[in-house]
Formats: structure tokens, C-alpha cells, sequence
């Protein structure tokens, strides 16, 4: 299957403090999951409906395509085999 | 030329691909369990992507033809300069707690595989971008981890502890780009992300429920 990749994306764990220590209030706030989508691509599908005069709306497709028209073509990584083996 | 969309049954690896009988016979065997599970990821977990295909894996360059239900999936995350201060292995514990731990229970609880003596344990792969890595050709960094059922049936019911857990998994590896450094220490905490968090807008398929 090829491989695909986005800007499409979900922001995980906003709000850290910097330090390369957590603290238990740093933990708190990765588990309070403040997380959004924050591509631009995300961006110009829900605008997309919304001229549409509907409610933004994201569908599994749209981040199915999102994911493919951002495809980086090339990532620094391991085999798979050197993971997992078939 | 528009591309072909893939859809879930395609993250599930076909059965021919499994590399010998017994991996080949449990992929046959588990189909509809592991289409179920694509679905589930596909339609209610969008912001993952499986990996290399869903099925029944085995640890690399062992000998014996053990088998993990396994999964890998690519979590994707907007560049956050806090996670990127974070030591890698907070990083890998964080997303470990977040995506691995969910993905356990879901594969612990696919019918028939917990009695199933073919089926050794069960295997997740956790992939994400290396924070502050080249943007046009972005490191990954991936943690893997093979673990036994009795031991994740004790951890997901809370009779086996965290640390316990991971003191007692198979294997686990940290890979960081084209690097395979090795067993690092991770903790695993609780995390609701998943069961909670709903994508704003997102607009799930006529006739898909999420649970």
C-alpha cells in the first residue's frame, strides 16, 4: 500500500510548559487532551462546505484525500521488517 | 491521474501475505475481527492511520513462529514545541499511553483470540514525527512493543501494574529515523483521548457507530 502522510493533523498535548522535565501539572494538561485538527487543508474542506451553505463538515473521504494530496513522498525511517516480520 | 482512496479492508494485510501456515491460517480465520477493527479505526479514529497492514505479525529475526495480533499505526499531530522539550522517552510514553494502550484493549477484546493458543499475544507499533525533524523529509520515530495475552488481560483488568507491564513485555523497541536504538524506559499512564475525543466537524459515515 503506499504510503501516505498529511498535514492534516491532530495537536496533541497543547499546553506544555517548556523544560525538558514534566511536571505532574504538564501531565494534567496532556491528559486533559486540548486537541484540534490544524491543517490548513482542514481548513479549506470545511470552508468548502460551508460555501456550500452547509455546516463544516469533515468526511472520512476528505481526510482520506487530505492524506494523499499531502503525501511527503519520502520519510527518514526503518524497514518495516526491523519493527515487525510478516 | 486521481488516486484510488483506500478504504479499511485495505489496512488489513491480505491473508497471502502472512509468511508462513499458521500466520496465513489465523488471518483466514480472524478476518471479520480484523475488518472490524480496520473499520473501527478507519471511521472513528481518523487522525491514526494503520501501517504495513493489520494481522497476525511476529517479533523480527525470531526463530519461532509465534504470533501477535498486531497493529501499527501513524498518529499525526501538529508540531508542538512542549512535546518537542519532552525527554524522547515522556514522548514515547505519552503516546504509548495514548494510542498503544487503547489499541491493546480493542485487539484483547476480538472474540476467539484470548482462548486461541496460536495466537501468542498481541503487538502494537506506534509511529509519529520526530518533533524538529526536516519537514520536507520527516524522521519518524516508532515504538514497538510484543506482549503476552495473560499479561495484558491482567493490565487492561488492573490486577498487573504499569511498570509491571512493561518490565514483562517481549520486546520493546524504539526506533528514531533510520535508527534502531533499542529498549527505552517508558511509563504508562491513564489517557482518555481516545475514547473522548471527538474531531471537530467531523462528519462520521451513515450507519458507522463508535464504541
Amino acid at each position: 500500500m503506499r504510503s501516505k502522510i498529511a498535514t492534516f493533523a491532530a495537536l496533541i498535548g497543547v499546553g506544555f510548559l517548556f523544560g525538558a522535565c514534566a511536571t505532574s501539572e504538564q501531565w494534567a494538561e496532556w491528559r486533559s487532551h486540548t486537541t484540534h485538527f490544524a491543517s490548513g487543508d482542514h481548513a479549506s474542506f470545511s470552508m468548502s462546505n460551508n460555501m456550500q451553505g452547509t455546516n463544516p463538515r469533515v468526511t472520512r473521504l476528505d481526510v482520506e484525500n487530505s492524506r494523499t494530496q499531502n503525501w511527503w513522498g519520502k520519510t527518514i525511517t526503518v524497514e518495516p521488517g526491523q519493527v515487525i516480520q510478516n | 491521474m486521481a488516486l484510488a482512496q483506500a478504504g479499511p479492508s485495505d489496512y488489513v494485510m491480505p491473508v497471502d501475505k502472512h509468511t508462513t501456515p499458521k500466520g496465513r491460517a489465523l488471518a483466514a480465520k480472524y478476518r471479520p475481527q480484523l475488518l472490524e477493527f480496520s473499520d473501527y479505526v478507519y471511521h472513528c479514529l481518523p487522525y491514526l492511520e494503520i501501517r504495513n497492514g493489520l494481522g497476525f505479525k511476529r517479533v523480527p529475526k525470531e526463530a519461532a513462529d509465534n504470533r501477535y495480533a498486531s497493529v501499527w499505526i501513524r498518529a499525526e499531530q501538529a508540531p508542538d514545541p512542549a512535546f518537542a522539550a519532552m525527554p524522547v522517552n515522556k514522548q514515547a510514553s505519552a503516546m504509548f499511553s495514548r494510542y498503544a494502550v487503547p489499541m491493546l484493549s480493542r485487539l484483547a477484546a476480538m472474540p476467539g483470540l484470548q482462548a486461541d493458543p496460536d495466537v501468542t499475544g498481541y503487538s502494537v507499533a506506534v509511529e509519529w514525527v520526530k518533533p524538529s525533524s526536516d519537514p520536507s523529509i520527516p524522521t519518524m520515530e516508532i515504538l514497538a512493543a510484543f506482549v503476552d495475552k495473560a499479561s495484558t488481560k491482567a493490565f487492561l483488568s488492573k490486577t498487573m501494574s504499569p511498570a509491571d507491564y512493561v518490565q514483562g513485555m517481549t520486546k520493546l523497541t524504539f526506533f528514531d529515523g533510520d535508527k534502531e536504538v533499542g529498549r527505552i524506559p517508558i511509563e504508562i499512564w491513564e489517557d482518555n483521548f481516545v475514547g473522548t475525543y471527538k474531531v471537530p466537524g467531523y462528519e462520521l459515515e451513515k450507519g458507522k457507530v463508535c464504541s
